[in-house]
């Protein structure tokens, strides 16, 4: 059946089986690749998306109940301007090393930074538990939350809206 | 030049915004979905395999092993089929391959077959496999002995004999990417196989095996791996034939990449290994003499299990021991084949060793630094192999390090009157703990002379340069290293460096990327290539500052510049691989580190709060990305000691992925402080040695020392769960 959604604020329809996942129509019907598959049960968050804002393993949400619903991706955060800002944090902090994980964290760190109101004295603990839906197997974590710390540092404006 | 910063990895930039093609990024269009069905027992001979006659089999491709000539993976046996012909070995093992156009097809299909099974009976355990290894050779893929002195005299001269046994369990690499392969069949007579795979050349001897005597000519082309941890060492054989079967018979691209549960059930981990080790020990504490029995679960297939079993022998403690015999055993057993995973038999045998100096202490009353004092390695000390280590031995300074910047010594007393007179009340222990760890960088033995690595580099038109090598990037940041080396030569931003694909039409075989050996074997090739083309361009001159001008002259005069070097160790390197001695590495890494923990007396859930670690690696190529690799081979390491907690019911791998194979997550990482001791490698790359296994192999034992601290009980078991900790307080 056909399901229309707004994908990265743009009307979008797939003609899918509607109990297929948002995972898999992202990737495999509208070759939207940056979001990663890692487990396909909701337990390693490598496919973190938004889903009205909020985010979610994309690999759990049936897609037939993402209808008329807003999705936003990497794709989408990438193209905004404090993009670059995340990007370079966790270039300079070494935060990446297979990357397979890493736009899911960044995913989740997006939605940390917009959420949080005092950006002042936060510690490693309330970064962790923000980040604390997706694994990682290579780098231990710390230069994620390292990362995170300099991005905290830096004031950035992400709006209501995500993209 | 311009400064720029030059331990970014250059691969990070794309990998934030997702734009990295992993191998199911490809979009490689008309593929088939490939599939593969798998027995249900142990132990068992096929009978019958029954296809319904009333599906439609008209859109399906399907392999079974009466298809296939050359039914073996090339591996160091050829033991192993790529389908199960007449006996299966262990549940999960391949029997029927199927492709079809998507999922709904290929599961109709799979629902139509039925495979009917005589069930023979099974060896699972290490009990019933080292039983039945006494009357049956065949099965054990290798023994092997490392021996000097003679443990018997120094029995008669010890004060103590101490004896005991410990264990270590499965680990599973959990990569974050799941293993997968495409092949892409091209005019009838040439596959390509992309794919996951850590060692391309592997996989293309491997093909080469399977379409012998045929017109086949195959090339492999190596993605940028999700992570890899030896899990992708040799499985990615198997797989690739797999996939390049189906495509050949199809004629279409197949692809098959695994689900987390097909890949945590069926895929190569860690050895599950046991260590009965016999101590003589003089009254100061020495030890005079030791006699180890260390065996490890190599699953049905001998895959890599020998060489994982000859580093285990071979990396048995830091310490001198003059009359020494460790006999090693790889069972085999009708269970999961195990392979390589960073560290690769180290980690057993360095929890063996460690937990042995833990005993020694608990018996002698001694403290474990105590012990570890007495007998560790001293510069000029020859290892049980004969090998002398007088040359870049780090472990002294190591060890100085870790103890200043722990307070490990007040600690340990402190951590100890806190038990007795605080911890009921508090509701926990806590602990502290130590280990000495080495690894040997590269492959063990004769076996980098006998490889001939060969490394290239090119010249370009617009003076260029570009690293040719089939070492792959699995997230240790090896093109980031590369980069760093010819940049450092040459003066050059990375903008003038170009990295080959890991191609095997486009790359000389560099070796697989194993063991520690890119950085400090192949990284070696790479800074000879340098001055190799360095002495064409500028003719012996030192001026780098105008290198890239005379480097596009140099291309307009002579044309296209390729150079190689092949890999050699230092003429005094000479290994006797019947005897097990000499020079069994080239060189060794080591660590020292120190681990705080704090054990809940209600739940006994163990946290590690606080992790200290020294390590020798020679020169960083990287400074901040060798702290990366620490970090993340110490959380690793927490994971291996604690809660990745895998085993088998009836041969059957229970655990399904990681909800119920427990990954270490964000909330496990303890504040971790490394330091790098730079005890230069005079043959290494600007002095580098070996570093990604280092970095996890001392972790477990330290965490099981600290353990010892609060429990005052010998730890004999890895991962040390809940429950484990809850029956060893309860004995």
């Amino acid at each position: 059946m056909n399901i229309t959604f707004n994908l990265n604020n743009k009307e979008t329809t797939v003609k899918v089986d509607p109990r297929q996942t948002l995972l898999q129509t992202l990737r495999e019907d509208l070759q939207m690749l940056g979001t990663k598959k890692g487990c396909g049960k909701g337990e390693c968050g490598a496919c973190t998306v938004f889903l009205d804002n909020k985010i979610v393993n994309s690999c759990l949400i049936p897609i037939k109940q993402v209808e008329n619903r807003k999705v936003i991706t990497i794709e989408g955060v990438k193209r905004t301007k404090y993009f670059s800002k995340i990007q370079k944090a966790y270039e300079d902090s070494g935060a990446v090393q297979c990357g397979f994980c890493i736009p899911g964290f960044v995913m989740a760190t997006v939605d940390f930074l917009k959420n949080i109101t005092d950006k002042c004295d936060i510690s490693d603990e309330e970064i962790k538990i923000a980040l604390s839906g997706n694994l990682c197997r290579c780098t231990g974590y710390i230069k994620i939350i390292n990362a995170v710390h300099t991005l905290l540092a830096q004031d950035l404006e992400i709006p209501e809206e995500i993209i | 030049m311009k400064k720029f910063n030059k331990e970014k990895r250059v691969d990070a930039h794309k990998k934030i915004a997702g734009e990295e093609k992993y191998v199911s990024d490809l979009n490689v269009s008309d593929k088939l979905i490939g599939a593969t069905i798998r027995s249900e027992y142990a132990h068992a001979k096929i009978e019958e395999i029954i296809f319904a006659q009333d599906f439609d089999w008209d859109d399906i491709v399907i392999m079974i092993a009466a298809d296939i000539k050359n039914n073996y993976v090339a591996m160091i046996e050829k033991d192993m089929p790529f389908l199960a012909k007449s006996i299966v070995n262990y549940i999960g093992e391949p029997i029927v391959l199927l492709a079809a156009k998507n999922r709904k097809k290929l599961d109709e299909a799979i629902n139509n077959i039925e495979i009917k099974y005589e069930t023979l009976e099974p060896v699972l355990t290490f009990d019933e496999a080292l039983s039945a290894a006494e009357n049956k050779d065949d099965l054990i893929f290798k023994q092997m002995q490392v021996k000097r002195g003679n443990f018997s005299t120094a029995v008669k001269r010890a004060n103590f004999i101490i004896e005991d046994m410990v264990e270590t369990s499965y680990q599973e690499q959990a990569y974050m990417e799941p293993q997968g392969v495409i092949a892409i069949p091209k005019n009838n007579d040439k596959i390509e196989i992309r794919g996951s795979i850590q060692c391309p050349y592997y996989v293309q001897n491997a093909m080469d095996q399977l379409f012998a005597d045929t017109d086949i000519k195959i090339n492999v082309n190596a993605n940028p791996l999700g992570g890899s941890f030896g899990g992708k060492e040799d499985f990615p054989s198997l797989i690739s034939g797999h996939a390049a079967l189906l495509a050949h018979k199809a004629q279409k691209p197949v692809e098959i990449i695994y689900d987390r549960k097909e890949d945590i059930k069926t895929t190569p981990k860690r050895h599950p290994s046991r260590s009965e080790f016999r101590v003589a020990v003089n009254e100061e504490g020495r030890i005079i003499g030791l006699e180890v029995k260390l065996s490890i679960n190599g699953g049905a297939y001998c895959t890599l299990s020998p060489v994982v079993l000859e580093r285990a022998v071979l990396t048995f403690g830091c310490y001198f021991i003059e009359n020494i015999c460790i006999d090693g055993y790889a069972l085999k057993t009708n269970t999961v084949p195990n392979a390589a995973f960073r560290g690769f038999g180290g980690p057993q045998a360095l929890f063996a060793a460690e937990m042995m100096i833990e005993k020694i202490a608990m018996e002698l009353n001694l403290t474990p630094l105590e012990v570890r004092q007495i007998n560790m390695l001293k510069f000029g000390d020859k290892l049980e192999t004969g090998q002398p280590v007088n040359y870049s031995f780090g472990l002294p300074e190591c060890l100085q390090n870790v103890l200043h910047k722990s307070n490990y010594i007040k600690k340990y007393k402190e951590f100890k009157k806190f038990n007795i007179e605080n911890s009921a009340e508090a509701g926990y222990l806590k602990g502290i703990g130590m280990s000495l760890a080495r690894h040997g960088g590269g492959f063990t033995g004769s076996g980098e002379n006998y490889m001939d690595t060969v490394a290239a580099m090119e010249l370009l038109q617009n003076g260029k340069l570009k690293i040719i090598t089939a070492q792959t990037e699995m997230g240790q940041g090896v093109d980031t290293a590369y980069k760093k080396i010819v940049s450092d030569f040459f003066e050059l931003p990375y903008s003038q460096i170009l990295i080959e694909n890991k191609d095997t039409s486009k790359v000389p075989n560099s070796g697989p990327t194993v063991a520690s050996r890119s950085t400090m074997v192949v990284g070696k090739l790479i800074v000879d290539n340098c001055e190799k083309i360095k002495n064409k361009v500028l003719e012996e001159q030192d001026d780098l500052s105008e290198f890239t001008k005379k480097a596009v002259d140099y291309y307009k005069t002579n044309g296209k510049l390729k150079v190689e070097s092949t890999y050699k160790h230092p003429d005094f390197v000479k290994y006797n691989e019947k005897e097990l001695t000499g020079y069994a590495y080239p060189v060794f890494s080591w660590s020292a580190n120190v681990a705080e923990i704090m054990l809940n007396l209600t739940t006994y859930e163990i946290e590690v709060t606080k992790y200290f670690t020294s390590q020798d690696i020679g020169r960083a190529i990287n400074p901040q990305q060798a702290v990366a690799q620490i970090e993340g081979g110490t959380v690793q390491g927490i994971g291996y000691a604690l809660f990745e907690n895998m085993y088998t019911q009836k041969g059957q791998i229970v655990n399904n992925g990681f909800i119920d194979y427990i990954i270490p997550s964000i909330m496990d990482v303890p504040e971790i402080e490394a330091d790098i001791v730079e005890e230069s490698y005079f043959y290494g790359p600007y002095g580098a040695k070996g570093m990604g296994e280092l970095v996890l192999v001392g972790v477990a034992p330290a965490i099981a020392s600290a353990l010892i601290n609060a429990t005052n009980k010998l730890t004999r078991k890895i991962p040390s769960t809940p429950e484990y900790i809850f029956k060893l307080l309860e004995e």
